[in-house]
């Protein structure tokens, strides 16, 4: 084997990879609004919203969320979110009508 | 996402290329902007895997270490010198190549033995390191020689200890510039390099497969890198040649890279700089694991290509020039580098390293014992936590 045959193999890979990745990609985040996300146990979606009500701020983060539709959010992190702040929510549906944030970027 | 793919293998060559220029300092300065997600992923998991590849080309050609090649000097320099430097790189990048696919396919298995064992392998961890010790001591010819190697690796534990936060210095000045000053005295010139031919066979394979689970046990153990577990395999089990050190050394780089970013998913615990930077950045979960996979195999690929043909860039450039010239820039542009990046306590630790290194070499003991320098602080830092 030789340089040659190895950059075939590493082009293989290359090429392979690529197509995987072609075909099996999609977005982690969609927007969706809050409505969408209640309805359906593991579904995941980028929401954006009005913090009406700030429940705790520490060691985790529960706070509920109006985007015309109001859930209760939990996110396992420490913030400073306050009421009235506008927020977009990477969010996951983990049964229960409970909405589990994976990330809160204040706007 | 694959535009972050590329720019982060593009970020990695220019980082492998420059000695001391680690990938860490990049992602320092990512953690710090507002992006987050599977495309700043993609792309500090791309720079990471390509550096990994694309570092063995200055550590091969010019003798310069990274804090992740510098055990891969010694053999690799030699083959240079006997015009075997295509070769030395392309059994890196085998080796590589070998932990992205075996990683590919181990990633299940080894989070179910994470969960497992954590607790039993931090345990056994000072032992194998005790024992790396014992074996290098072992290894003196007579009384004398061992009484000098218990010096050497004292000597080498405390400046591991004193100058802990200057890695760079310590291990350029052991495994890089030492031996830069003491071959100013010799007059051979690097022979042309031939072409880059490499045999794969049942034990290139085995060394791959070795040095991807010896990765993969170094990326759940803080304070041992991919150099330190290469040098214990070698002490533990003699590897019979330097082709299938480098692809050992070439595949525990990649997968313990490969591993740690499974590790963090697995545990949420960062082991390296990259993935401190990481964590913050990711959405925990399946997908994250799947796609990093894909894009770690994309970028191991698209490295592995970069470093061959680079290399075969570097060898035009080192056959035309005769090799105390280069000797002396490489020189000059290790002490400039590490005034510039570490200051003048870089270079304090560079002098007392380089003294250590040459009077290794000159005593004619195993450079592989100055690693002591990184493994009495590790075992220290086991004993201290275990205690």
């Amino acid at each position: 084997m030789n340089e040659k045959h190895l950059m075939q193999l590493c082009l293989f890979l290359t090429i392979f990879s690529i197509l995987l990745l072609a075909l099996t990609y999609k977005p982690e985040f969609e927007e969706k609004t809050l409505g969408e996300l209640i309805q359906k146990n593991g579904l995941k979606g980028k929401v954006f919203g009005r913090v009406e009500y700030v429940i705790s701020n520490y060691p985790v983060t529960i706070f509920t969320l109006y985007d015309g539709n109001t859930a209760t959010i939990y996110y396992p992190k420490a913030t400073t979110l306050e009421k009235n702040n506008f927020v977009t929510t990477y969010l996951e549906n983990q049964g229960q009508k409970n909405l589990f944030a994976q990330k809160v970027v204040k706007e | 996402m694959i535009l972050f793919c590329l720019l982060g293998v593009l970020a990695g060559i220019i980082a492998g290329l420059i000695p001391g220029l680690h990938s860490n300092n990049i992602t320092i300065i990512l953690a710090t902007t507002p992006f987050f997600g599977i495309e700043i992923t993609s792309f500090i998991l791309s720079m990471c895997i390509t550096q990994s590849f694309v570092e063995f080309i200055p550590s091969t050609m010019l003798g310069i270490p990274s804090e992740n090649t510098f055990e891969s000097i010694l053999p690799a320099h030699k083959m240079v010198l006997e015009g075997k430097g295509l070769e030395a790189i392309n059994y890196t990048v085998l080796g590589g190549i070998i932990a992205v696919i075996i990683g590919a396919l181990l990633t299940h298995p080894f989070f179910l033995f994470l969960e497992q064992n954590q607790t039993q392998l931090r345990n056994i961890t000072p032992l194998i390191l005790t024992l790396a010790i014992i074996i290098f001591i072992k290894e003196g010819k007579n009384f004398k020689h061992k009484i000098g190697l218990i010096f050497i690796i004292l000597a080498a534990g405390c400046q591991g200890i004193l100058f802990q936060d200057q890695l760079f210095p310590l291990i350029t000045g052991y495994f890089g510039l030492a031996g830069l000053i003491l071959s100013l005295n010799e007059t051979k010139n690097i022979p042309n390099q031939e072409k880059g031919e490499i045999i794969i066979n049942f034990e290139t394979i085995k060394y791959g497969l070795i040095g991807t689970i010896g990765g993969a046990i170094v990326a759940i153990m803080p304070g041992i890198g991919s150099n330190t577990a290469g040098g214990i395999i070698n002490t533990l089990k003699k590897i019979p040649n330097s082709k299938n050190y480098l692809t050992l050394l070439g595949s525990i780089n990649t997968s313990n890279f490969f591993f740690s970013f499974a590790t963090l998913l697995a545990l949420s615990k960062a082991r390296n700089g990259a993935m401190i930077a990481i964590q913050e950045k990711i959405f925990y979960g399946e997908e994250t694991l799947f796609f990093g996979t894909i894009i770690m195999i994309l970028s191991a690929a698209i490295g592995g290509i970069s470093t061959i043909l680079l290399a075969k860039k570097a060898t035009k450039l080192i056959n035309k020039k005769n090799e105390q010239i280069l000797n002396k820039i490489c020189i000059i542009f290790i002490i400039f580098l590490i005034i510039m990046m570490n200051g003048i306590n870089g270079l304090i630790t560079l002098i007392f390293s380089t003294a250590l290194g040459v009077y290794t070499i000159k005593k004619g003991y195993k450079r592989s014992t100055l690693m002591s320098s990184l493994i009495i602080p590790t075992i220290l830092f086991y004993l201290f936590i275990l205690i």
